[in-house]
């Protein structure tokens, strides 16, 4: 299998905080790799340097074999990597149609200058654009809801755009910040099916941070688990699942000294 | 009647009642206070275009009005460049000096922008005053020459309320097409949420520093065109009391409104006028600010949104009670035909 993204002891500090700590990661193409830890663990930081919104302090990051430590946002977007975030963060007063055609800002063209003339290689750009973002609403259901304003969708529908979006992208590698934040048993699992028919179907490698194990289990290739900013574990999630430390990370010393007691 | 439309778009309506103006206002003073409005129109979309569809607060377009006014003006009396030439050059150093300010502050975000550009604001009238070999301080610009066109020199406000209407229509599509491109989406991406817009690749920054520099060239536009029609260009021509009425205007038209610049600039621009007989004398003239002001309160407390709210979409009148009016006989023997049929 070839690799796609890679981490080299990277690490963030926001001054005396060391958000991140000499953290490796590396994904394979064509898999899920879950990113898990508890709270401040620097997963969501870990996100924003992979995605060039800080620039880490040390430590490189590698793309397709490519160097992409602290390159523009939009380079990186350009280059196949797009995420999704933990809370909401649609374009409100914009239709689902135009949030989706700004997901294909990358991959589209037209400055000013041609946006004035309104060309007609403008104007077929433009068609162009519309029908592919409507495929896309089209994948995810929400094709007929194309002219409506983002904010007026029920939530569940708005994740989807935010999805949408990301898929407009085009990436090679989706970054899942806590797709499952706010959703019940039942939504979690239909959740857990949208992830692969991702993966499978539409060829999408994942990264994706969650905290509910429910999610993670059934879907994850491999497990990251961080801790106050340092890698503590990674494996196979059923190896995860017993590992003493991410237990300890998660529940506390008292309950491992239980549990341990016990046996 | 299938020829007659159901629906017209609303700027039909206004530019068909833009034309009759000339014809039905007879008064000289109403036509100048008229050209004024529809300074303020371009001038308030020029605003709207950066606070309402980029979503950077910038409160200072005075500066660039007075950049554009002052370039066009010496061009054309020291260099005797036509109006034309002179009216595209305010643009491009509208743009230009947008630019260098745009660049220099747009990092900066909300509120800190809004006072730099207040600042930059005050720097320039305060430049216009002080560079006296130039601009001739607080004396002005005097005999600033009028466009010729064809052998045909503008006289009277006539000719340049219909050269003014071409700006507004100039100003208005172009802002049209720019809002529904590529580039428009970005813009409004950004303002709805810069980190997310940054996120899905826009060049957040780029961005911004553009839309800032294409709303000051339009005020540089205006700028040349004021100075041409009043033939006079001083540093108090326009000041901070203007930029802020512009975002008075902004605001009580809708921010981020395609169509509400017109009712914004309109409302605001004509109150101190319906004021003014009721206000002469030393003591009260500035009660008219004071009743604006008080309108502009009042106003946002009924409706925050502003007039048009932040609708880009295209307003449609509907026809129907016209078509009712005059076909409604053969419309009749149409429906009966269908049935028939």
């Amino acid at each position: 299998m070839k690799e796609l993204l890679r981490t080299e002891h990277v690490t963030k500090a926001f001054g005396g905080l060391v958000a991140v700590n000499d953290v490796d990661v590396m994904i394979e193409e064509g898999k899920i790799l879950a990113l898990i830890g508890p709270n401040g663990a620097g997963k969501t930081t870990l996100f924003n340097c992979l995605t060039g919104v800080y620039p880490i302090t040390s430590g490189e990051i590698f793309f397709k074999g490519e160097r992409i430590t602290n390159l523009k946002q939009h380079l990186i977007v350009r280059k196949g990597l797009c995420r999704t975030f933990q809370e909401l963060r649609i374009f409100k007063n914009l239709s689902v149609l135009q949030n989706v055609l700004i997901g294909m800002h990358t991959r589209s063209n037209g400055n000013v200058i041609d946006a004035i003339l309104n060309l007609p290689s403008t104007k077929a750009e433009e068609k162009r654009a519309k029908e592919k973002a409507l495929h896309y609403l089209d994948l995810l259901g929400l094709a007929d809801r194309a002219d409506v304003k983002a904010i007026s969708l029920p939530y569940a529908d708005q994740r989807r755009v935010e999805v949408a979006r990301a898929l407009a992208a085009e990436p090679e590698l989706l970054l899942l910040d806590e797709p499952a934040a706010g959703m019940n048993v039942s939504e979690s699992h239909t959740l857990t099916d949208f992830i692969k028919w991702l993966n499978v179907e539409m060829k999408k490698t994942i990264l994706l941070i969650e905290h509910n194990m429910r999610v993670v289990m059934p879907v994850a290739d491999n497990v990251v688990v961080l801790n106050m900013g340092k890698k503590i574990a990674e494996g196979k999630p059923s190896t995860i699942q017993h590992s003493n430390e991410v237990i300890e990370a998660y529940l506390g010393r008292e309950y491992l000294a239980q549990e341990l007691g016990d046996k | 009647m299938n020829w007659f439309p159901r629906k017209v778009n609303l700027k039909y309506i206004l530019f068909f009642v833009a034309l009759l103006i000339p014809l039905i206002v007879r008064a000289p003073f109403v036509l100048h206070v008229i050209i004024l409005l529809g300074i303020y129109v371009i001038l308030t979309d020029a605003l709207n275009f950066v606070t309402g569809f980029a979503g950077q607060l910038a409160l200072g377009i005075s500066a660039f009005v007075t950049i554009g006014g002052y370039t066009g003006a010496l061009l054309m009396l020291n260099n005797n460049w036509s109006f034309w030439m002179a009216l595209l050059a305010g643009g491009v150093v509208g743009f230009l000096s947008g630019l260098i300010l745009g660049m220099l502050s747009l990092r900066l975000r909300g509120d800190y922008l809004g006072m730099v550009t207040l600042g930059f604001s005050e720097i320039i009238r305060i430049l216009a005053i002080n560079l006296v070999n130039v601009t001739r301080g607080p004396m002005g610009l005097p005999g600033i020459p009028r466009p010729h066109i064809f052998g045909y020199t503008f006289k009277g406000d006539i000719p340049y309320y219909f050269l003014l209407l071409i700006l507004i229509i100039f100003t208005h599509l172009t802002i049209e097409r720019m809002l529904f491109s590529r580039f428009g989406r970005a813009c409004l991406a950004i303002r709805d949420d810069e980190s997310a817009a940054a996120a899905m690749g826009v060049e957040a920054y780029q961005y911004k520093v553009l839309a800032f520099c294409i709303s000051s060239a339009y005020a540089g536009l205006a700028g040349v065109f004021y100075a041409s029609w009043t033939t006079l260009f001083s540093p108090d021509s326009f000041q901070l009391v203007d930029s802020i009425m512009i975002s008075v205007m902004n605001t009580l038209g809708g921010i981020g409104s395609l169509l509400g610049t017109f009712p914004g600039a309109i409302a605001i621009g004509s109150l101190p006028e319906i004021f003014r007989p009721f206000t002469t004398g030393a003591g009260v003239a500035s009660l008219r600010l004071a009743l604006v002001g008080l309108i502009m309160v009042v106003f946002l407390i009924i409706r925050p949104q502003g007039i048009a709210g932040m609708s880009i979409d295209p307003v449609y009148i509907s026809l129907e009670p016209i078509r009712r009016l005059f076909f409604r006989d053969k419309d009749k023997a149409l429906e009966n035909k269908d049935e028939m049929q």
